[in-house]
């Protein structure tokens, strides 16, 4: 895996990293969300969204699972606030990191893609999971000219290439 | 290619989700065996509209069920399954 | 109106040298050199030229490129020139002048249409002579035997408006949608914005046609819109899903660095609006086809458009109005207009009146036969009310009327309604969103369709001042059907020389169905599926049966709507992408080792490791015994592992499980397998319980998004009452199984504690990173499962093979893992566990919980599957002679009936031979039995005998440390 390697076009920059520490959270019911909005310092986001500063971060995956991730995340204190509520399990160890930094971050995404990167309602905020030259992927807006995109490991190679690609030709 | 309003993303590929099965076809652990081969073998199978559950496998890995006319694939009725639903 | 740049670009046909002016097309290049005879046709071989201007081509067939860029049957009309252009002509020997295969067009009583049907009948062997000759004379373009050199790219798009088509109409839609605010796309097959306003002399608010459409194209692009050139929408699939093709280099041509050749865009729009226009009809008369005759709009649009001259003295035959444009057109151009033909009786309007000052203008009067001279036609032989007229001429301008172009309209599900004045059909009711605008609606009056175009955007009501020194021409109609034909051939279907004797002949041999008459004949079965031929056919079809057109039906319009290459269809995915590789967390220690990479699904996995001068199975006995004896090492990161945590989470297990799991101490692991709902076995693994109310579950590669659908499915649709959480983790974790009679000593050595004992699991640190090792054997040694986070598993390798190497140990791939399972008598999914085995047939049953309550048990009480007798069971084979081929059926005798098949086979790795498993009819009651191993495909065959499925230490003594 080549680790911190850049891709830059006049449109796009491309990093590549580690995901490092990822969190899933999951809950069966609602009884931990308010002692978790309590500990976090903000409230759990809902679908689509994400919440936090990259100290400490909360995106929301599924319907009943949040990714947290960011340095200052305490996992002592968030297992004691879910209590018997849901679990918490690592995941990121298999996770990659990519960066699109520059203008060009949304039309990067639309080669070999089905999801709708280039509506201005996907701004700062947004997050989506879909599928880039078939293979699954978590996308999320952290400003308006950057994009990280979550992969899992294996394919992170792949994906690479693909993104490598479609930035050269866009 | 159709395109599938998720309940929890909106409206996406159909490549992102996987087919599962008609609600009819659904067999519980406690299904008698004979009800259970029954849904699992002897199903409807319309000309139209049928009810059908399909998973967001590639996008949030949710659930949903929804009606779907096997002729024009019009999509209708459509809503989330799983544990109910947090904030 | 000429908008060539006037830059001059050399380009080749046939080998000579040519010059043409930047923008034009090969077709309009050829014209501008004197080039008529472009082509030879399909089946007759006939000389043919350049009979249209746009895509709807279907004579001048053309290769364009070279190398693996050479592109077949490509049209002369949709290539735009460029610096070093090659372009040949086709279905010609030696030469396009001479010809020796149109002495089919002597033979052609022999051939009429349903040829090939005919020669199906009688001997096999006259079919294959005749398919020799054939094949050899009739045909297309060579496809290239080079590897295309071209990338090609898949690409998303969203937009509130597709608009396919950007003449005026499809231009006044897209400017009023974006002036309205909404996300638009504009897409166009040309390389010039303006459709029909090119080749006409109109203005627009004051404005000429072509810079009208210039400054549209502008305004719609400050306003954020997306226009694709020589983009053709190809397809229109389910819920406004619309496949465009844009061509970034031209057929032949090398395109940009870096630059895809073509890109596949897939535009997901809120509503399409189609303004594909409208494709003009060529008229039945002998001799239709030759070089020379030429669609009016066509001859049109190369005079103004081109600037190019299609002729020096013209005849026009038309059947309404828009047929006069052209003798105006022709004439500015300086063009010798020697008559106007009308088919009309008594034609009126201004448009009539106009020509009638100008020209000789003959109504009541068809073409009945085009005379050669040379190559090229000569002379117009005209039916003028019953007395016969020859008129010399080498350009015939002809229009039957027009088609509205609803490929894709109807491609959407949507329906037709006739129009008798026109006598087309046009689009109906739509079944998805989108409407047709302009000539694509059967619209004629430019006034009209922008209003109604940009009414069709959504922008507020408008008018547009249409300066248009004609006049309105009339609304279009079609030519009535030919009278008696003169001698000769009068083509219907051009590319596939389908005349309309072909036509009657089918109809006189029964073919009443339209879907019968095309199949027979193959009209509208050419490259361009009949765009220019099909109303005709249907006509005399119709006329045939005594019937209006709508009666007589219609073929299908599939996608694409024009010739597609293939590379666009296969975009990215070639060569080493082709399908995702995944890659190994410890894909670089892998490769240092030498490793032999076999594929596994996505995966690549290590298949050996051979040291110089070894084969692989050479290597991979070596690293079998290399276990049994000592140590090894094999990367099993790819199994699917799941953690199954919370109050309900053994509950969840038992549901997926056929296995007891509830009664599992913490630190114990358990063997566990699961079914299917019809009772056969689908997967097989390992649950752990690493805390009170947390499991580890592992499970086949090759089944992990099977078995996460299935652990999602069974918890969120049948138990979302359940609180439990599953986390797929077989990304997260990398895992590393250290097996053999010094796992153990290795284990504690590294990890400073005792190593769990067989079946259990617990945590220690390897090489300062947290491990979970769970203690099982998938070998028959002593072994164990470290499981580390797959971005910290690299330095637990490093001191595990340190640890392994000091031992006489190191690491071991793929195929020594399969030697060992497949002597110590593991099934393994995929081989044994194939989907038709039941936990009986793998000798698993005492296993299941007998109470059921698990996903598959009420398929296990089917009689079928409850019944042992006369099921495959699994069991061992001993090789009697040499090597078990694999996948080979157990015969009795070679021939006969098989009783079963080999699953795997291996050599023995604790003394020679050769070992394997087999599914063999109540094989487990008959160990013992000799039975022959055979498969014809490899041409193998080895004696077997059946036995266990053990091999090696059925005790289990060497789990004991």
């Amino acid at each position: 895996m080549p680790k911190g390697r850049a891709t830059v076009t006049d449109a796009v920059t491309i990093t590549l990293a580690p995901a490092g520490p990822v969190h899933a959270l999951e809950l069966w019911d609602g009884a931990a969300l308010a002692p978790l909005s309590a500990l976090l310092g903000f409230a759990l986001p809902p679908a689509g969204r994400t919440a936090g500063t990259a100290a400490l971060r909360a995106i929301r995956a599924e319907p009943a699972v949040w990714l947290l991730d960011g340095p200052a995340l305490d996992l002592a204190a968030i297992t004691a606030a879910l209590g018997d509520n849901g679990a918490l399990t690592p995941v990121g160890g298999g996770l990659v990191r990519i960066g699109l930094a520059g203008p060009g971050w949304r039309a990067a995404l639309m080669a070999d893609g089905l999801f709708d990167a280039e509506d201005p309602a996907f701004g700062p905020g947004s997050t989506a999971a879909t599928l880039i030259a078939h293979v699954g992927v978590r996308l999320i807006v952290t400003a308006a000219d950057a994009c990280e995109v979550l992969v899992a490991a294996s394919y992170a190679p792949h994906l690479h290439h693909a993104l490598e690609r479609s930035a050269k030709m866009a | 290619m159709l395109l599938i309003a998720c309940p929890h993303c909106g409206p996406r590929a159909q490549e992102e989700f996987s087919y599962e099965r008609t609600t009819d076809s659904v067999v519980t652990t406690e299904a008698a065996p004979d009800a259970a081969m029954t849904a699992l073998f002897t199903r409807e199978n319309p000309r139209g509209v049928a009810e059908e559950i399909w998973r967001h496998t590639y996008g949030c890995r949710g659930w949903m069920v929804f009606r779907r006319d096997r002729i024009s694939h019009a999509i209708s009725d459509i809503r989330p399954l799983g544990p109910e639903p947090l904030a | 109106m000429n908008a060539r740049d006037g830059s001059p670009v050399r380009f080749r046909f046939d080998g000579r040298e040519y010059t043409g002016q930047a923008g034009d097309t090969l077709a309009a290049a050829l014209i501008a050199n004197g080039v008529a005879l472009v082509a030879r046709s399909f089946k007759y071989h006939r000389p043919r030229g350049i009979m249209a201007a746009g895509v709807e081509e279907p004579s001048a067939l053309v290769t364009v490129g070279e190398g693996g860029r050479r592109e077949p049957n490509t049209r002369a009309t949709d290539v735009f020139l460029y610096e070093g252009l090659v372009a040949e002509s086709q279905n010609r020997w030696p030469s396009l002048a001479f010809d020796l295969g149109a002495i089919n067009g002597l033979l052609s009583p022999l051939i009429p249409a349903g040829f090939y049907y005919k020669t199906f009948f009688g001997p096999p062997k006259r079919w294959l002579r005749y398919e020799h000759f054939i094949r050899k004379a009739a045909g297309m373009g060579a496809p290239p035997t080079a590897a295309d050199p071209d990338a090609y790219a898949h690409r998303a798009a969203f937009c509130d408006v597709l608009v396919v088509g950007a003449g005026p109409a499809g231009l006044a839609a897209a400017v009023s949608a974006a002036e309205a605010g909404r996300r638009v796309m504009l897409v166009e097959q040309d390389c010039r914005i303006g459709g029909a306003l090119l080749r006409e002399d109109v203005a627009i608010d004051g404005i000429a046609g072509h810079d009208w459409s210039a400054r549209a194209a502008a305004r719609i692009r400050a306003l954020g819109g997306r226009i694709l050139m020589r983009a053709t929408a190809t397809g229109y699939w389910d819920h406004n899903l619309v496949t465009v093709i844009e061509r970034r280099a031209e057929p032949g041509a090398v395109p940009p660095v870096d630059q895809p050749a073509q890109v596949l865009w897939k535009v997901r729009a809120g509503e399409v609006i189609l303004a594909t226009g409208a494709i003009e009809r060529p008229l039945a008369f002998s001799g239709n086809d030759r070089p020379g005759v030429m669609l009016a709009q066509a001859a049109r649009t190369y005079a103004r458009r081109y600037g190019v001259k299609p002729g020096r003295r013209a005849v026009i035959a038309t059947a309404h109005d828009d047929g006069y444009r052209t003798a105006f057109a022709l004439a500015d151009a300086g063009v010798e207009v020697a008559a106007v033909l009308d088919s009309r009786d008594n034609p009126q309007g201004t448009l009539v009146a106009a020509a009638r000052g100008r020209f000789a203008v003959h109504t009541g009067a068809v073409p009945l036969a085009a005379k050669r001279s040379g190559d090229r036609v000569g002379a117009l032989v005209a039916d003028l009310g019953g007395r016969q007229q020859t008129f010399a001429a080498d350009l015939v301008a002809v229009s039957g009327g027009v088609t509205p172009v609803v490929h894709l309209h109807k491609q959407a599900g949507g329906e037709l309604v006739w129009d008798a004045g026109m006598e087309a059909f046009l689009p109906g009711a739509s079944r998805q969103a989108n409407r047709s605008i302009g000539a694509a609606a059967g619209g004629h009056s430019l006034a009209a369709i922008l209003a109604e175009s940009w009414a069709a955007g959504g922008g507020p009501a408008r008018n547009f001042a249409v300066t248009d020194p004609l006049g309105d021409a009339a609304a279009p109609q079609a030519a009535p059907p030919p009278g008696a034909v003169a001698p000769g051939k009068s083509f219907v279907d051009f590319q596939n020389d389908v005349t309309l004797a072909d036509v009657d002949l089918a109809w006189r041999e029964g073919y009443r169905s339209v879907e019968h008459l095309k199949r027979y004949t193959t009209l509208g079965m050419a490259t361009d599926q009949g765009k220019t031929s099909n109303m005709a056919a249907l006509s005399r079809l119709a006329q045939a049966q005594g019937v209006e057109i709508p009666a007589a039906g219609l073929t299908t319009f599939r996608p694409p709507y024009t010739p597609a290459t293939l590379g666009a269809f296969a975009g990215g995915a070639v060569g080493d992408h082709a399908a995702p590789i995944r890659r190994l967390p410890l894909y670089d220690k892998h490769e240092a080792l030498g490793a032999v990479w076999q594929p596994v699904g996505y995966w690549r996995r290590p298949r050996g490791y051979p040291r110089p001068g070894e084969a692989l199975g050479e290597a991979s006995l070596r690293e079998a015994r290399m276990v049994r004896s000592a140590v090894g090492l094999v990367d099993v990161s790819t199994l699917a592992t799941f953690a199954v945590s919370g109050p309900d989470a053994a509950l969840l297990l038992e549901l997926v499980c056929a296995t007891g799991v509830a009664k599992l101490a913490e630190g114990r692991g358990r063997y566990t397998f699961m079914l299917r709902e019809d009772g056969f076995v689908m997967d097989d693994g390992t649950v752990w319980r690493t805390a009170p109310a947390r499991y580890l579950l592992t499970s086949s590669t090759g089944g992990s998004d099977r078995m996460a659908q299935r652990l999602s499915y069974v918890r969120n649709v049948l138990r979302p009452d359940l609180r439990v959480s599953v986390a797929n983790l077989q990304e997260h974790f990398a895992a590393i199984a250290v097996a053999g009679p010094r796992a153990a000593d290795l284990l504690a050595e590294l990890t400073g504690a005792p190593p769990p004992r067989h079946m259990s699991c617990d945590s220690g640190a390897i090489g300062g990173t947290a491990v979970t090792i769970l203690a099982a054997s998938y070998s028959g040694e002593r072994a164990f499962e470290v499981y580390a986070p797959a971005d910290a598993i690299g330095p637990v390798w490093d001191a595990l093979f340190a640890g392994a190497s000091a031992r006489d140990g190191g690491a071991y791939g793929l195929d020594a893992m399969d030697a060992l399972r497949v002597e110590k008598g593991h099934v393994v999914v995929g081989a044994e566990v194939d989907g038709r085995s039941t936990p009986a047939d793998l000798a698993l049953a005492g296993m299941v919980r007998k109470a059921g309550g698990f996903t598959g048990w009420q398929g296990l009480t089917r009689p079928a599957l409850a019944d042992p007798s006369g099921r495959r069971q699994l069991v061992g084979l001993e090789s009697l002679d040499g090597p078990i081929p694999e996948g080979g059926m157990l015969v009795p005798a070679p021939g006969q009936e098989p009783q079963g098949h080999v699953t795997t086979a291996a050599p023995r790795v604790a003394q020679a031979g050769w070992i394997g498993l087999a599914l063999v009819v109540d094989g487990a009651s008959r160990h013992g039995d000799e039975l022959l191993a055979w498969s014809p495909t490899r041409r193998q065959q080895t004696r077997v005998r059946l036995s266990a499925s053990h091999f090696y230490d059925a005790e289990g003594a060497r789990y004991r440390d």
